[in-house]
């Protein structure tokens, strides 16, 4: 217990300050148990003030959450406007790449997303201006988190499979993915050894990194590579620091492919992972249904997240069999 | 004998007056290039650092010093420890508690004031542009102070010492 509140105050204390003057009364009624269970804080013009708890969504009122939107707190252009300030620390210019990937991240691996108005110069998004809404993220290190996947995760000579992880979004594939690679890279249950993890992660949301420094927990052999396109950072990684397992997240662009057949004719292992819901959405898309066909991943594993909780849906191979349903048969 | 000390006394008060009106239309050109020195060392800090606020204001001060210096100094300061404020409300705040120690017109102050409006709040471009457009003005009103200061800083000072030697002969 006083492990979980001195988390909540870690996270507490770093929210906190982003919050304008206006929020930080409501904010400080929330109790140790919804910073615990706290999943995103949305913030739109002219609407109420959006908490999503790992119960269910409610409502930010002056007395803390609330289920009664009537008593909401309304945030107003100007309130949301002075949020971005304090979010960007008041340096919006310096953040222009971010505003084109459409979020920025913060201290601690907390992802705020954007959207507005979008600037286009010569058929590409240059900027957003007037940004009219706001979705803060929590990151947070969650121990055991993988433990619901993870007999599926080791082949039968206790290495890890080529696995990719797949959910909806906000289904918690990014805080699974942190969880393994931590696994791996201190030779946590059921790994028998350590792995030296190469952390492709493009946009910090993995480990938390801030100027490159991981905040969260990503294991003791793991070398990350932040704030690039995930297939450059993928080739940088295999080529300078020979990882033994290559980790990344949502991956899906052309350009992925070259890096991960790469990653597999080096005798490297991949966990990667993807938006969908189901095979036959994945086998759909044009890149990833191709490397699935492939073979590429030993392991297809789909899970979604119900009451605060992940679960799997499906487990398959790389021939796209159903493991799941033929161990459960068994 | 203590008439005429008195006498002396008298024309070296009027002069040092006249001294010290001159020395405020001297400050007052100095405050406004040091506020312009300032906004061009923000303006690369923007263009090319592509540092944070507070790094950029603070580097901003260190380049201007004088009391607008100590102003960015005070706003940086407080952007860092984050009171729930944005730049623009830290700034004001800080320009309404030091505009009487700032050697400046009442006119200047809505530069001042116009420099906190939307600070950090836009695209790099936007603030270059705010930026480059606050310099123009600064530099017009910079020049204009300095030909104040050369032709009344003089007729102060005449006007000081005049007025003494004739209160003095008057006395006498």
């Amino acid at each position: 217990m006083a492990q979980h509140t001195s988390g909540t105050e870690k996270l507490s204390g770093q929210i906190m300050p982003y919050m304008i003057t206006e929020l930080r009364g409501p904010m400080s009624h929330l109790t140790p148990l919804n910073w615990q269970s706290l999943e995103e804080i949305r913030f739109r013009v002219n609407q109420p003030c959006a908490v999503r708890l790992n119960e269910g969504s409610f409502w930010l009122g002056a007395n803390g959450i609330t289920r009664n939107k009537q008593a909401g707190l309304i945030i107003s252009p100007n309130m949301l406007s002075r949020l971005v300030s304090l979010f960007s620390q008041s340096s919006l210019y310096a953040l222009e790449d971010e505003l084109r990937q459409g979020y920025i991240t913060l201290a601690g691996g907390h992802r705020l997303g954007l959207v507005g108005q979008g600037v286009m110069v010569g058929g590409s998004l240059k900027t957003v201006k007037n940004i009219s809404g706001l979705n803060l993220r929590l990151a947070r290190a969650v121990e055991g988190a993988a433990d619901f996947l993870i007999p599926y995760l080791v082949l039968a000579d206790a290495s890890p499979a080529q696995t990719l992880l797949i959910s909806p979004p906000g289904g918690g594939k990014t805080t699974v993915l942190r969880d393994i690679v931590r696994k791996l890279s201190n030779a946590e249950p059921p790994f028998l050894k350590g792995y030296d993890v190469g952390l492709a992660d493009e946009r910090s949301e993995i480990s938390g990194a801030v100027n490159g420094l991981p905040q969260l927990d990503v294991g003791g052999r793991t070398d990350t590579f932040c704030g690039c396109k995930k297939s450059e950072s993928m080739m940088l990684l295999i080529r300078s620091m020979s990882p033994q397992v290559l980790a990344t997240d949502e991956i899906g662009r052309a350009e992925d492919v070259y890096a991960l057949q790469e990653a597999l004719n080096t005798g490297i292992k991949v966990i990667a992972t993807a938006h969908g819901a189901g095979l036959a959405e994945l086998l759909a898309r044009p890149v990833l249904g191709e490397l699935i066909e492939k073979g590429f991943f030993q392991r297809l594993i789909i899970f979604k997240r119900i009451g605060g909780k992940s679960v799997l849906t499906a487990v398959y191979d790389e021939k796209c069999r159903n493991i799941m349903e033929a161990k459960a048969n068994a | 004998m203590l008439k005429l000390l008195g006498a002396v006394l008298v024309v070296f008060a009027c002069g040092s007056l006249g001294r010290l009106v001159e020395m405020g239309l001297n400050a007052r050109k100095q405050e406004l290039r040091a506020f312009r020195y300032a906004i061009s060392a923000l303006e690369t800090e923007i263009a090319y650092g592509l540092n944070p606020l507070p790094q950029a204001l603070l580097r901003a001060s260190e380049e201007a010093g004088g009391g607008v210096g100590k102003l960015l100094g005070q706003t940086s300061a407080a952007l860092s420890v984050s009171t729930g404020e944005n730049a623009a409300q830290i700034w004001q705040h800080k320009l309404q508690k030091n505009i009487t120690k700032l050697p400046l017109a009442s006119e200047d102050f809505a530069l001042l004031h116009k420099f906190g409006m939307g600070l950090g709040e836009s695209d790099g471009e936007d603030q270059l542009r705010r930026l480059k457009l606050l310099n123009l003005e600064l530099k017009a009103r910079e020049d204009k102070a300095a030909e104040m200061a050369a032709q009344m800083g003089k007729i102060w000072q005449s006007l000081g010492w005049g007025t003494g030697i004739i209160l003095a002969l008057l006395w006498l």
